[in-house]
């Protein structure tokens, strides 16, 4: 028990500091930004894509104990993974009309964008590659690294946000405001990211 | 008497149509004004053999979804057509999937995960609802065509860049003695690259948007 729970903690922070999603791989960048507008979204989108990635991390240790041998995996990886997506977003939909229905009501849409995006798939699709090249991840490290994604994608959600604000200011170059100052000021941070790793990531 | 309409010469017509296009694939780029799939062309970007390789495979998943996508019921809901989008991108990764390994061997497993990914990419999944909503085969293909183009002229961009600035080399050729930095490698220099090429889009918008509101005076 113990050690499930150490080996939990250390695969979750190591997917929030040193394999921060965000940052390093550049993976949900752009629901990222969309859903920066708003602090209230952002945060309900938060909770939900870290309770999705940490459900479908379960169920994609599973499957990947099925498929992990055959010699076609990598033709049908993501089809598998795809249908774990769809299995939590079933489940998640069902227990919130039925136990929560006018939370369901609220947050079907961002539900429906929590699971389908770049973020939650790689949450699940980096323990399976890792999984393949060096030895075996256990249930416990799969879980910690899933759940830490989604934790990872709220802090960089956090500090983006805060940026935003800032780079909202009037003497910043017509041209550069938007897009083109948020993705500046993401790379930089990506920086710092990198000053911490001191290495390339594989992807 | 009625003035006679003068009709537009023939340059003049030629000269919309490229402008028609031009703004398809660079003002209204789906990476650099709308900011998405961002993903692989900030991280992977770091050889133009990556970008190519990724650009096709794109193609490969994007274009038959979105034909497809012409002949799908407005009555279905969103999240059906979102989970079907992803289950028919997983289709259609098989063929890509076979074209990356087979022609690009040796880019396929550096892309890593980023390959797979494409099956959750967002252009897919916006154009694909546009699709629906037009009802036309044909119009979807065109979109499909204009689209891949729009990515790959920016992942195609950044990643030469990259690579010549990063390996010193194009193609994995050497170009002569010239030594590159590995930062330009890094995701970080994706991230400032791609920021710069948005300001560049952002600017031609400005300059285009403020002839069009002089000539309307």
């Amino acid at each position: 028990m113990m050690q499930f729970i150490f080996d939990f903690f250390v695969a979750a922070v190591a997917a929030v500091f040193i394999e921060n999603t965000i940052f390093t791989r550049a993976l949900g960048t752009s629901r990222m930004l969309s859903v920066v507008k708003s602090p209230r979204t952002m945060f309900k989108f938060s909770i939900l894509l870290t309770c999705i990635t940490t459900a479908s991390g379960f169920f994609a240790w599973a499957a990947n104990l099925i498929i992990r041998k055959w010699s076609f995996r990598l033709y049908i990886e993501p089809l598998t993974f795809v249908l774990v997506l769809i299995l939590v977003y079933v489940i998640a939909s069902v227990v919130l009309y039925f136990v929560f229905p006018n939370t369901y009501r609220k947050m079907s849409e961002i539900l429906l964008l929590a699971v389908f995006n770049c973020a939650s798939l790689g949450a699940i699709l980096l323990p399976a590659h890792n999984s393949v090249i060096s030895a075996e991840i256990g249930l416990s490290s799969w879980l910690g690294f899933s759940f830490g994604t989604g934790v990872a994608f709220f802090m960089a959600t956090v500090l983006v946000f805060e940026g935003t604000r800032k780079l909202r200011a009037p003497h910043i170059p017509a041209p550069f405001r938007g897009l083109p100052a948020t993705l500046i000021y993401i790379g930089i941070l990506s920086l710092a990211f990198y000053g911490l790793i001191g290495h390339e990531l594989p992807f | 008497m009625a003035k006679k309409s003068k009709k537009p010469s023939f340059l003049h017509s030629v000269g919309n149509k490229a402008l028609g296009i031009l703004k398809k694939l660079a003002l209204e780029n789906p990476v650099l004004v709308s900011g998405l799939s961002l993903g692989p062309v900030v991280a992977i970007s770091q050889s133009l053999k990556a970008g190519v390789s990724l650009s096709v495979a794109f193609a490969i998943i994007i274009i038959p979804v979105l034909v497809f996508f012409a002949f799908v019921p407005l009555k279905f809901s969103k999240s059906v057509r979102v989970i079907l989008c992803a289950l028919l991108s997983c289709l259609f990764f098989i063929p890509a999937f076979w074209f990356a390994k087979n022609i690009f061997p040796e880019v396929s497993d550096k892309v890593g995960v980023f390959l797979p990914l494409m099956v959750v990419n967002p252009i897919i999944a916006a154009h694909s609802g546009e699709a629906v909503r037009t009802k036309k085969p044909l119009a979807s293909f065109i979109d499909g065509i204009f689209t891949t183009v729009g990515f790959s002229l920016v992942m195609c961009i950044v990643s030469a860049f990259r690579e010549i600035l990063g390996k010193g080399s194009i193609w994995d050729v050497p170009l002569g003695s010239m030594q590159g930095n590995i930062s330009f490698l890094l995701p970080f220099m994706g991230f400032i690259i791609v920021g710069f090429l948005a300001a560049g889009v952002s600017k031609i918008n400005m300059m285009l948007g403020n002839r069009k509101k002089e000539g309307d005076k």
